[in-house]
């Protein structure tokens, strides 16, 4: 009688026993695929959100004023993208690849609105300015305007 | 538990396939959604691509010209005008009209109201127009699209804007005379061929009589094709007295910096857009021997005006080339 009962332990003990060892390395399986796919999603969400906002973010400096008297240049841009964005760096500056980076507060830029910048800088009558400003996306816009 | 036995030797396996099902679901489901998610994304980027694509094969097919007009009322105003030569709508957010003299800027915002032109539609006057006094310099105005293109015009319009030099030179010629730049020079006379005042010379167009000069003008090569053009020994300045009916030449000599005449000539090159001095002293083709060959006597011209031409030849590039250009004259004194 004895003998009868505990043979009919060892299966369930058995069972119980290869269901948790199943259980465990399943959940640890499932928890390492489901991990890096998570950090996976979560580079290319980034990637993804960072380069649909370049895509979408487009402006343009439709004019310059080049003020010698008071040194001083007025910069005019255009939103049209299709994102809000924001000037975070202007550069200016007669030699093309020797840009001086501005010190700005960055200018908001909501879609299809214009919206003028004033900074300070010398300007000598008869050069030519250059004027690159990159948006908060990225994009990046040049232009050029002889004193 | 016979029955134990049996039941048992049927469910052996079931459980591990079972576990493998769920297992392979729960991954199966975790895969597919990752996939799903970077196909999304995929998907996302492509339609910002595309989008921006379409804005900027949009904007590139605007085509605009600006001008302005100027409205009378209680004060004069300049308004922006526009023409849509291009085959997509046009829609008008921002005007610039500038002094291109003192560089101010007068700027006018329609973004809450902007004006739409249509393909073909001409003179469309845009905005409301700034203050402007008739006979004031130049305005330059400034048009901006909410595609975000931006075109600009003059008011009033500039005569042959996109005619340049070049391609008016192909009308007369690939060579120009630069008019005022006609002189004269006399000689040294412990030294003949020595030019005194030299390069300046003095104003050619009164010449004196009794006493032998030189001619020296000034040319620019204008040709389209920017080859350099090659004067080789031919090339002369002869004039022609109407009154006496008589004519007298000089042929191109070489000169240095101190006004040394060569006594052998060697082809002078103008390059393209350049402008040189051509100096005109010899009787002979080809060298020089001195200041008084016998057809350089001019008494007889005294009180007399005469034709100038100048004939030019030698090589465009590698191409044979001449010309005549008969448009100065002289009075002789």
């Amino acid at each position: 009688m004895v003998n009868r009962i505990r043979k009919g332990v060892s299966p369930v003990i058995a069972t119980t026993i290869i269901i948790a060892i199943t259980l465990v390395v399943g959940f640890a399986s499932w928890s390492f695929v489901n991990s890096g796919a998570s950090a996976a999603s979560g580079v290319i969400g980034q990637s993804t959100a960072s380069n649909v906002n370049y895509l979408r973010e487009r402006f343009v400096i439709t004019n310059v004023a080049l003020d010698y008297t008071n040194n001083r240049i007025t910069v005019w841009f255009y939103n049209n993208g299709a994102i809000n964005t924001k000037i975070v760096e202007i550069y200016t500056g007669t030699d093309p690849n020797m840009l001086n980076l501005i010190p700005l507060t960055p200018l908001s830029l909501p879609i299809k609105e214009m919206r003028s910048i004033t900074i300070s800088y010398s300007i000598s009558s008869g050069n030519t300015y250059y004027i690159k400003a990159i948006g908060e996306f990225g994009n990046v816009v040049l232009y050029y305007q002889k004193a | 538990m016979r029955r134990y036995k049996e039941w048992s030797r049927r469910k052996k396996g079931v459980a591990g396939i079972i576990a493998a099902i769920i297992l392979f679901a729960m991954i199966f489901t975790t895969g597919t959604a990752y996939f799903i998610f970077v196909y999304q994304s995929y998907q996302l980027q492509q339609k910002a691509a595309i989008e921006r694509n379409q804005m900027e094969i949009e904007q590139s097919l605007e085509q605009f010209e600006v001008g302005g007009k100027e409205i009378s009322g209680s004060e004069l105003k300049l308004q922006a005008i526009v023409n849509n030569t291009g085959p997509i709508p046009i829609t008008v957010v921002y005007v610039f009209i500038i002094d291109p003299t003192t560089g101010t800027v007068q700027t006018e915002d329609l973004t809450s109201n902007p004006k739409t032109v249509n393909p073909g539609e001409t003179n469309i006057p845009v905005g409301t127009g700034v203050t402007y006094a008739t006979g004031s310099p130049p305005r330059l105005i400034k048009v901006v699209t909410e595609r975000g293109k931006t075109g600009s015009g003059m008011h009033p319009p500039q005569k042959f804007p996109g005619i340049t030099e070049s391609e008016l030179a192909q009308g007369f010629g690939m060579v120009r005379l630069i008019f005022l730049s006609f002189r004269y020079y006399t000689y040294d006379s412990k030294n003949p061929f020595k030019l005194l005042n030299f390069p300046t010379g003095t104003n050619a167009f009164n010449s004196p009589t009794g006493t032998e000069i030189a001619f020296g003008v000034e040319i620019k090569n204008l040709d389209p094709d920017k080859r350099t053009f090659t004067l080789d020994s031919h090339t002369m300045l002869w004039q022609f007295n109407p009154k006496q009916g008589n004519q007298y030449y000089w042929y191109v000599v070489n000169v240095n910096a101190t006004g040394y005449i060569q006594t052998t000539y060697t082809p002078i090159s103008i390059a393209y857009n350049e402008t040189k001095l051509i100096i005109f002293a010899s009787g002979k083709d080809g060298d020089f021997s001195g200041p008084k060959p016998p057809q350089v006597s001019v008494s007889n011209w005294s009180g007399l005006p005469s034709a100038v031409f100048i004939l030019l030849h030698g090589t465009l590039g590698t191409t044979p080339y001449g010309q005549n250009m008969p448009y100065t004259s002289v009075y002789w004194y």
